[in-house]
């Protein structure tokens, strides 16, 4: 059978060769998806007959000898927090639990226009709120490298199908590190695009001024091929921006010679394990070594990023999430009044990392709070924007750990919320300034994965996957995948 | 500023959050831990930096103004609760109790209470909303 460890390029290839057919190639992921995902818990929702029939339509086409669009028939699980039309979209909430969005979101319209089939939904934390995926209401994933450990979150169901071969590619969606951090402790590529490249239309909100839709990916080529269905403006998202796409992967082998990189020593600090600084610290010999320049730069505000993101996109999820009341889809606890029908069903419905996220966000919005957090966090943003634009006047990209561990065990960071916020230290700046970051594998540190992250200037994806890719190309680790046995 | 049962009771209000007693008192301890550690927000000078909402500010993007298909009613009402006659259906909202927020505990009241949050203006802000009235 397929091997499904394969880079998406390379089944498209195939495809297009007809070494293989369409619904040979889903059928390879499903029956992966059959042996392993009881162990991993990557998916929430799969349905084998849909994603047959739109591979078998794929194939009929092509015997027809019709032209095909770009991904015809190549299989894409998607992040259960992005609507799929009449498919179930739980947002990993049981306040969601069963419902069907009556639209597919714009990144899954382009998906399906470029003949993506869609082979499932992939688990989270709840809305999107966590970085170990145990926030799910559905059970954490596992991760492939180490099942005891998370495979990172938001986007941990993603990161854990695509690293074992589950999947050849996802859709993942990031809003302080979602994408980012799941790919470095999974050892695959994750891409946050610069916000406003991607449309959010049909993305379930968390922080409407963070989030963005991106590509969890094996290779550096596979997430540009994959950015470059998804990007572009839409007239159904007023933030996507009206900036040309470029072709991302027509400049993916030019090389970095004389690009300048910055490092910062803030990236440095505590809590940074060693092995994550040993690798990190290769990985930028190597890009020395590949022709770049190496440049100290400054971060001073990445102390107060960790802060100034939690109240910011606190503040906006508790007005995002004020929508989930019982009235036009979800959970109803029943009540005789209306405020009581409300609080009992969202407390029913929404789990505890969510409460206490909604519940810090009206505080810091709610009455003689509002200037003292919410404004000094806005103002606070400003100062961390500030520091890119001045790193990026000296440099083309800032390197940083994606994570300053690797992979956790389960349970180890569930009781204590601020342990697990830390884990997005080095990604929450990125999404503050909305800049494109991307981590690639940069090695390992106990047996564990570990990712490096590239930083870039708005709408300059080009140059951060030319990076990336020159990088991948010169090391071992994108080859490496888990060992993973079917349970007898 | 610290975090206490009353001002969890008062935000838990507020955010339409019927808790219980378990939650309570473990949001308590992680939401003073988590407000702690905000804190240090406090040691910036930032009086002279104005505040980001948004990283693209700059015009609004408006779409062509022409009408499109709106989603089916039926198939966005079959997902609701309880509906009839193509309308959604909720519980009593004009008869029956108006529920308000209590008012702030003391000690969880900023400017007015504690006296220990920094804060630029005279007196406290209007509401930022989360305040709705049920009727």
């Amino acid at each position: 059978m397929l091997d499904t460890l394969l880079p998406a390029a390379t089944l498209i290839e195939g495809l297009r060769r007809r070494d293989w057919s369409a619904l040979e190639v889903v059928d390879a992921y499903l029956a992966r998806i059959e042996a392993l995902d009881g162990q991993l818990r990557a998916y929430l929702h799969v349905d084998p007959e849909a994603a047959r029939a739109e591979a078998r339509r794929w194939d009929e086409r092509a015997a027809r000898g019709e032209p095909l669009p770009p991904l015809a028939g190549i299989p894409v699980a998607v992040k259960d927090n992005i609507c799929t039309r009449g498919v179930p979209t739980t947002c990993g909430s049981r306040i969601l639990e069963g419902w069907r969005p009556p639209y597919d979101a714009t990144v899954m319209v382009r998906l399906r226009q470029a003949g993506a089939v869609l082979l499932g939904k992939t688990n989270l934390d709840e809305f999107a709120m966590g970085s170990s995926t145990e926030n799910s209401a559905f059970g954490p994933t596992r991760n492939p490298w180490d099942l005891s450990r998370v495979p990172g979150g938001s986007s941990g169901g993603s990161a854990a199908a695509v690293a074992a071969g589950l999947a050849p590619w996802a859709l993942g969606t990031d809003t302080g590190g979602s994408i980012r951090q799941p790919a470095a402790l999974a050892g695959i590529v994750g891409l946050k695009p610069t916000y406003g490249r991607v449309s959010r239309y049909g993305l379930v909100a968390y922080g409407s001024s963070l989030d963005q839709i991106g590509p969890l990916t094996r290779t550096v080529r596979d997430a540009a091929l994959l950015l470059q269905v998804i990007a572009g403006q839409d007239p159904l998202d007023a933030t996507s921006a009206p900036v040309p796409v470029p072709d991302y992967t027509a400049a993916l082998g030019e090389g970095i010679a004389g690009l300048r990189i910055g490092v910062a020593r803030e990236g440095r600090g505590e809590g940074l394990q060693p092995g994550v600084a040993a690798a990190v610290e290769a990985a930028l010999e190597v890009l020395a070594g590949l022709g770049a320049e190496l440049r100290e730069v400054r971060l001073p505000m990445l102390d107060y990023a960790l802060a100034t993101y939690y109240l910011v996109a606190t503040a906006e999820a508790s007005s995002n999430l004020a929508r989930y009341d019982g009235v036009r889809h979800g959970l109803r606890v029943p009540a005789p009044d209306v405020v009581e029908m409300f609080a009992r069903t969202r407390a029913a419905g929404f789990g505890a990392e969510v409460k206490r996220r909604i519940m810090l966000g009206t505080y810091a919005l709610s009455s003689g709070f509002y200037d003292a957090f919410y404004l000094k966090a806005q103002r606070a943003r400003t100062l961390v924007r500030r520091d890119f634009e001045a790193a990026f006047r000296e440099v083309d990209l800032v390197a940083l750990p994606t994570s300053p561990t690797v992979a956790f065990r389960l349970g180890e960071r569930v009781d204590d919320p601020l342990q697990m916020y830390l884990a997005d230290i080095f990604t929450v700046p990125v999404n503050m300034a909305g800049l494109p970051g991307i981590s690639v594998p940069c090695g390992f540190a106990d047996g564990l994965p570990v990712g490096l992250q590239l930083i870039g200037r708005p709408f300059d994806e080009a140059t951060l996957l030319r990076a990336a890719h020159a990088y991948e190309q010169a090391t071992p680790w994108h080859r490496r995948a888990p060992a993973l046995a079917a349970a007898a | 500023m610290a975090i206490d049962r009353a001002t969890v009771d008062y935000v838990a209000r507020l955010s339409r959050l019927a808790l219980s007693e378990a939650e309570r008192e473990a949001f308590t301890r992680q939401l003073r831990e988590i407000v702690d550690y905000f804190a240090r927000l406090q040691t910036l000078d930032l009086s002279a930096v104005p505040p980001t909402a948004h990283v693209h500010e700059g015009t609004n993007l408006f779409r062509e103004d022409i009408p499109r298909p709106s989603l089916p009613r039926d198939e966005v009402l079959a997902a609701a609760p309880e509906v009839e006659e193509g309308f959604f259906v909720v519980p009593a909202v004009l008869e029956g109790a108006v529920h308000e927020a209590a008012p702030p505990p003391r000690g969880a009241a900023g400017p007015d209470g504690s006296g220990e949050v920094a804060d630029e203006t005279a007196g406290p802000p209007p509401d930022r909303g989360g305040e709705g009235r049920a009727g």
